[in-house]
């Protein structure tokens, strides 16, 4: 009785997850949770009209795309 | 003490029924809301005075416990739910939303009979079905219509929060194998026996990381402040304010009937001490308010950690003193960030446009700093004294985070304060606050001044409801009162 109710549960939030991943990938053009979350951060910071924090310690852009291209 | 089922069942019932009476009358479905919540709001005040004679437990449907499912109401339980009722009627989002009007007002609704069920609930199984509709209740409310950012920070909190179900669930799974049973009452019994140990603390850790993530715990907080600063400001308000101390009851109630032991204090005073570095820092640190006010509400949930890690009754005071003073300021200042959300250095000016809300704005920013005649000085005294009086290395350490905590609130809430308070260079562009945010806000702000002045009945009655909670006799004789006996007679 319980682990059938837990599994109702599930299925639907699994189903209200999938409608908002569909959501998101019609903005965003993307799935990848890091994507996502760096396009969230710039978002949420142009809307409070902010400049993106800044840290000394990031990589380079340079060095970003010979990650990614390798 | 049967009206005690209305609180759950009636928001329940009109959320439902809401899409059918919007086919009906459009009129009658935008008001049957809060008239709603109006009735339970009354429900629960009669209720309230039907509690002088102790704490009430109610079996449903007749089945006597361990086997049925019982809801059980004491002050503390009936006032968190009374406040969720009361919030949801102050912060009705849908008056921002008038597009998706009807399908907001019937989650609003929802959230509300899934938080009420939440506490009342004395079956953890209960408990965990109720968490899981008020989770995704939330997913729901915490969207706004057209807005990408809004969406991705809902799927990630969804997925954490899916993550701390699943947790909850194991915890669940790994007390019932050791007892048998998911009865609150009944496991209180048993605990000494069959809780204490290795098991017993693995299930703890479980459902406290599981129930931390809507109680902002540290590590699993990571949603807070996205999704505060995308969310509408009144859902926002009410998430920080009402919603995330209903898992802090969940996790004190599990705390004190279950796994009341050395290690697992341990446990929840370090997590809590994290939780106010790391959320003053980022606060200290963020730029603009909305996002300053979220991770501020992360650092004050972990002073409320740190409070419950004191064993005993005055740990417990310590912390609803906090979570209570952190009720009333924190959505009153998300309020004023409806306008005031933006970049901090972009406020310049601000206060001298609208002079009420920045007065409100100043008041709850020093009663959460904890200037003297305020509440929020007496809940840090509260806190502050019984971790003196332990005297041991772990809590003159985390005497030592809280008093430095208070160094960068005041530093960051006063950063806010100064620039409203600064004369403009360019003329100030920001709007002032529609009517409906400031009254609410100043009610609020009332609230919290009246508190100051009933001072002496506020403490007597915080004594009272923590010496409730933390009387687990009193529980389990309340549930079952045939139990308790036949364990004296065996």
């Amino acid at each position: 009785m319980a682990a059938k109710r837990a599994i109702v549960i599930g299925i639907g939030v699994i189903a209200l997850a999938l409608a908002m991943v569909v959501r998101v990938h019609a903005t965003y053009r993307t799935l990848d949770m890091h994507e996502i979350r760096e396009l969230l951060e710039t978002d949420i910071s142009s809307e409070a009209g902010i400049d993106l924090p800044y840290s000394s310690d990031q990589p380079k852009e340079t060095e970003k795309q010979s990650r990614v291209t390798s | 003490m049967n009206q005690l089922v209305l609180l759950i069942v009636l928001p329940l019932l009109i959320a439902f029924l809401l899409p059918m009476i919007e086919r009906l009358s459009r009129l009658l479905a935008y008001w049957v809301g809060p008239f709603m919540l109006l009735l339970t709001i009354a429900i629960g005040l009669n209720l309230w005075s039907g509690l002088a004679s102790g704490p009430q437990a109610l079996n449903l449907g007749g089945f006597r416990p361990p086997m049925g499912i019982t809801l059980y109401a004491d002050y503390v339980s009936l006032l968190f739910v009374l406040a969720l009722h009361i919030g949801c009627l102050l912060f009705w989002s849908v008056w921002d939303h008038p597009a998706d009007a009807i399908r907001r007002r019937a989650l609003s609704l929802l959230m509300v009979a899934a938080g009420s069920g939440m506490v009342l609930s004395a079956d953890l199984f209960n408990v965990y079905v109720f968490y899981e509709l008020l989770a995704v209740a939330t997913y729901g409310l915490i969207i706004r219509a057209n807005v990408a950012a809004s969406f991705a920070s809902a799927i990630r909190y969804l997925v954490l929060s899916a993550f701390g179900a699943a947790l909850i669930l194991i915890g669940i799974a790994l007390v019932y194998s050791a007892t048998g049973t998911l009865n609150l009452a009944h496991l209180a019994q048993l605990a000494p026996e069959q809780l204490n140990n290795t098991r017993g603390l693995a299930a703890f850790m479980l459902m406290l990381v599981g129930f931390g993530v809507k109680a902002e715990l540290f590590a699993v907080n990571s949603w807070v402040p996205e999704v505060y600063s995308t969310a509408p400001r009144r859902m926002a308000a009410l998430l920080a304010g009402v919603v995330s101390k209903l898992a802090m009851l969940v996790i004190l109630r599990l705390l004190v009937l279950l796994f009341p032991y050395p290690e697992s204090y341990q446990v929840l005073m370090v997590l809590g001490i994290l939780g106010v570095i790391t959320g003053e820092l980022a606060a200290w640190r963020s730029q603009d308010l909305a996002r300053m006010l979220a991770f501020s509400s992360i650092a004050q949930l972990g002073m409320m950690f740190i409070a419950f890690s004191i064993p005993g009754e005055a740990g417990i005071i310590a912390g609803l003193a906090i979570g209570l003073h952190h009720m009333l300021v924190k959505p009153s200042l998300f309020l004023l960030a409806s306008r005031w959300g933006g970049s901090v250095s972009a406020l310049a000016g601000a206060g001298l446009r609208s002079p009420i809300a920045a007065g409100i704005f100043v008041l709850l920013a020093l009663s959460a700093i904890g200037v003297p005649p305020l509440p929020g000085f007496w809940a840090k005294m509260l806190l502050v004294m019984p971790l003196a009086d332990h005297g041991t290395n772990m809590y003159l350490l985390s005497l030592m985070v809280i008093l430095l905590a208070v160094v960068f609130e005041v530093g960051y809430l006063l950063r806010v304060v100064s620039r409203l308070y600064q004369r403009p260079e360019a003329p100030v562009e920001i709007r002032p606050h529609r009517f409906l945010d400031v009254t609410t806000a100043g009610a609020l702000s009332g609230m919290l001044l009246l508190v100051v002045v009933m001072l002496p009945a506020t403490s007597s009655m915080l004594g009272i409801m923590a010496g409730q909670v933390a009387d687990v006799a009193l529980y389990i004789q309340t549930i079952q009162p045939t139990s308790l006996l036949a364990g004296v007679m065996q």
